[in-house]
């Protein structure tokens, strides 16, 4: 550092003429270079995310939507571009705009189911109650079961021959003989739908819960003293201060539920005569079973449209404060 | 020297993800196994042991992967649409072939069957895998649909258990018989899906339909045929008057054999292979109580049935091709497939074993010939997975009493006939 200050000192400054030294040659380096660019640094540490990033999804993502312009099949070598072909050709499905009608309603009642229940339990588990912690980690346990398992359980309890749910109903005498429940078009799809909200109703739970425990208790004490009842003091305090976490949540199953697919294919694979088969079934079955790529790419991205504009809806309310 | 240990760092994930990206090649240099999706129809019980006797004999390991028809197909369109190595056999039916060698997605290896070896077959069966002069799968298995029956149950619903239903009015009467409260005469395997048309096919063949023909190169579907129309409105009766199983439109193969098995129905229609698994007590209470009939026809003197032969390509996107040749000569020896025709009862496919004596007393001979006679044949047509789902649908719609057989056939033949290009 003694070399320092005499190097820069005002005669070596004046004469211009400056010695070389170690700290000098790093200065001109690689590191050196780093040394001064932080915004140069940074993106190199994050260069190796960035490039998984690319590959598994803005690659893929480009590329699909390239093919949702072309006939891309198999089963007939040679690329053939369509333009707004495929597209157009969803709208002349009768079987596709069913479904899409079908998803809509598999959407709003699963998640209706689940925000209801999940509301209840989440006030529930914010009170003080002997074995909360124990029941809190129970009710978390559909969400941690893979969805491919939850279907397989379903199937079981709701099997023609030895199913759980048969067995409690011919007891209680509601019906007299074992059903097929899968097999029947108006069940099929209103049983998947509450396999799917069981699974998923934890997850709203957590996240109601955490907004209710933001809220302070004298709001509580102060309505209690002025003579609300629990009522109109779920639906005057708690209702109005968890709309923000409310509305995170519908959007995250919105999208979720829009996109299922898992739960169809083991439970039904779409069946009984497609009553259960949902849009995002039929992407997989045309792009895959079928090979026809192109058209199948083509109502993915209208499905993830669909999902935008929910998306879209859901951000524009969520930006509405609250305050109390 | 933090700057630059971070900046190795960087460099080293880098590296580390082009690796991962690009290191397939590299694989292929590796010690070789090779990976075979099976159906488990196909796979049977011994599979395993036969690729364990391969490895010990070769060095090339195996990797099997067996699952139900269905999910093995799903696995397989992806795999090879994918264009990824993750399979070096592939099951399929030579109804599936004009769904990838089109576009080169299965290997030729007609260096497996020169002339002489190609005699040695069941006439047709390397035929109905060769596009163009090329051979482009290896036979498995033969294997057709044929009746099989609990003696037992029949006995205890008071019928002569030495007379299975030959026409539909008889296993109606038979049915009403044997029905009980928690016991249905007759289950078969409608779940959504390819199989279920498989069910369509051979009873529409037990009416005496020809379910369609070859115009040239096109296919002509006649769905809406009185004879189909009528395979349909029995299905429907059997349903409706509760000698089927209403479970029926949501049972997969393996799922109506164990319920056969286990003495849920009297009768079942399924694959010829499974008559060793029924005479074997592990498998089933019943056994050696339950035998193979051909399958009732509409009128006497007809049948149905439906071939479901199974044969092993190999993707070209494979990186053992040669090691995989190698199995697939193994498991289609002479000496294997009789091995399998005596543990598993898979129908051979070598001319020579329909004279042993030991094939000829394990399996039902006469009754498969006799399905053979009467079987349908899938076509060979590009769009003949569509065309079952079409199918599948259209007959789910009248089991669950959404349209009736007529409108349902007449809805499949207009669509089958549109996606055939007519």
């Amino acid at each position: 550092m003694g070399d320092l200050s005499s190097r820069y000192s005002s005669k070596s400054i004046k004469s211009g003429i400056i010695a070389p030294t170690v700290m000098d040659k790093q200065r001109f380096s690689l590191t050196g270079k780093l040394e001064k660019n932080e915004g140069l640094f940074a993106f190199l540490l994050i260069l190796p995310a960035l490039l998984l990033v690319m590959g598994l999804y803005v690659y893929p993502i480009g590329y699909s939507f390239v093919v949702s312009f072309f006939r891309s099949d198999i089963r007939y070598p040679g690329v053939v571009f369509r333009g707004l072909g495929n597209y157009i050709d969803i709208f002349k499905r009768p079987d596709l705009l069913i479904s899409f009608w079908r998803t809509i309603y598999f959407t709003v009642v699963s998640i209706a189911l689940e925000m209801v229940a999940g509301i209840a339990i989440a006030v529930a588990f914010n009170k003080r109650f002997v074995g909360r912690p124990i029941a809190r980690s129970i009710v978390l346990i559909p969400w941690a079961i893979p969805p491919v398992v939850n279907g397989i359980i379903w199937n079981w309890l709701v099997h023609p021959k030895i199913g759980v749910l048969n067995y409690v109903l011919t007891s209680l005498r509601i019906i007299d003989r074992y059903k097929p429940w899968l097999a029947d078009p108006r069940w099929a799809l209103n049983i998947i739908i509450v396999a799917d909200a069981w699974k998923w109703t934890p997850l709203v739970v957590l996240l109601i819960l955490a907004g209710l425990q933001s809220i302070p208790d004298d709001l509580y004490e102060a309505a209690k003293i002025d003579g609300a009842g629990s009522v109109k003091t779920f639906f005057r305090i708690t209702l109005p201060v968890i709309q923000w976490p409310i509305l995170v949540t519908l959007l995250l199953r919105t999208v979720e539920a829009i996109r299922i697919f898992d739960i169809i294919f083991i439970m039904t694979r779409g069946g009984p005569a497609n009553r259960t088969k949902l849009t995002t079934y039929y992407v997989w079955e045309i792009a895959f079973k079928f090979h026809r790529l192109g058209f199948g790419s083509a109502l993915a991205y209208l499905i993830t449209l669909l999902i935008v504009v929910f998306a879209v809806l859901y951000y524009k309310s969520i930006n509405k404060q609250v305050e109390y | 020297m933090k700057k630059t240990f971070a900046l190795l760092l960087v460099l080293l994930l880098c590296s580390a993800v082009f690796t991962f990206a690009g290191g397939g090649s590299e694989k292929a240099a590796e010690a070789e196994t090779i990976t075979v999706l099976m159906g488990i129809d196909a796979a049977g019980k011994h599979m395993g042991e036969r690729a364990q006797e391969f490895t010990a004999e070769t060095g090339i390991k195996v990797n099997l992967v067996e699952v139900e028809w269905d999910t093995m197909v799903n696995k397989q369109a992806v795999a090879l649409t994918a264009g990824e190595p993750t399979f070096d056999i592939v099951d399929c039916g030579s109804f599936m072939l004009p769904e990838y060698v089109p576009s080169g997605m299965y290997e030729d290896i007609s260096d497996l069957f020169p002339p002489d070896v190609k005699a040695t077959y069941m006439d047709g069966m390397i035929d109905s895998v060769t596009v163009d002069g090329k051979v482009y799968a290896a036979p498995l298995m033969a294997s057709w649909t044929i009746m099989f029956y609990n003696a037992q149950m029949y006995e205890k619903a008071g019928l002569d258990p030495d007379k299975p239903p030959k026409t539909w009015d008889e296993l109606l009467a038979h049915g009403r018989a044997i029905q009980t409260k928690d016991t249905y005469a007759y289950t078969d395997a409608m779940a959504h899906g390819e199989q279920n048309t498989t069910v369509f096919f051979r009873w529409a063949k037990s009416a005496g339909a020809q379910i369609g023909e070859f115009r040239g190169k096109k296919y002509y579907w006649m769905l809406n045929s009185e004879e189909c129309v009528a395979a349909v409105e029995f299905l429907k009766k059997m349903m409706d008057e509760g000698v089927m199983d209403p479970g029926a439109p949501i049972y997969y193969q393996q799922q109506v054999a164990d319920l056969f098995g286990k003495g849920h129905a009297a009768i079942l229609v399924n694959w010829d292979m499974m008559t060793i698994a029924f005479r074997d007590p592990a498998q089933t209470p019943y056994a050696g109580k339950i035998f193979p009939a051909a399958m009732p026809g509409r009128v006497a003197g007809l049948s149905g049935s439906i071939e479901g032969h199974e044969y092993m390509a190999i993707p070209s996107a494979s990186l053992h091709k040669e090691a995989a040749k190698k199995f697939i000569k193994y498991v289609s020896s002479v000496e294997n497939v009789k091995r399998r025709a005596l543990e598993q009862g898979m129908t051979p496919v070598y001319k020579e074993l329909f004279e042993d004596s030991e094939v000829q007393a394990a399996l039902p001979l006469d009754v498969i010939f006799a399905a053979a006679d009467n079987c349908y044949y899938r076509p060979a047509v590009p769009e003949y997975a569509e065309c079952a789902e079409v199918i599948s649908t259209e007959l789910q719609n009248v089991l669950v009493n959404n349209k009736d057989a007529r409108q349902a056939m007449e809805d499949a033949n207009d669509k089958c006939n549109e996606l055939s290009g007519w």
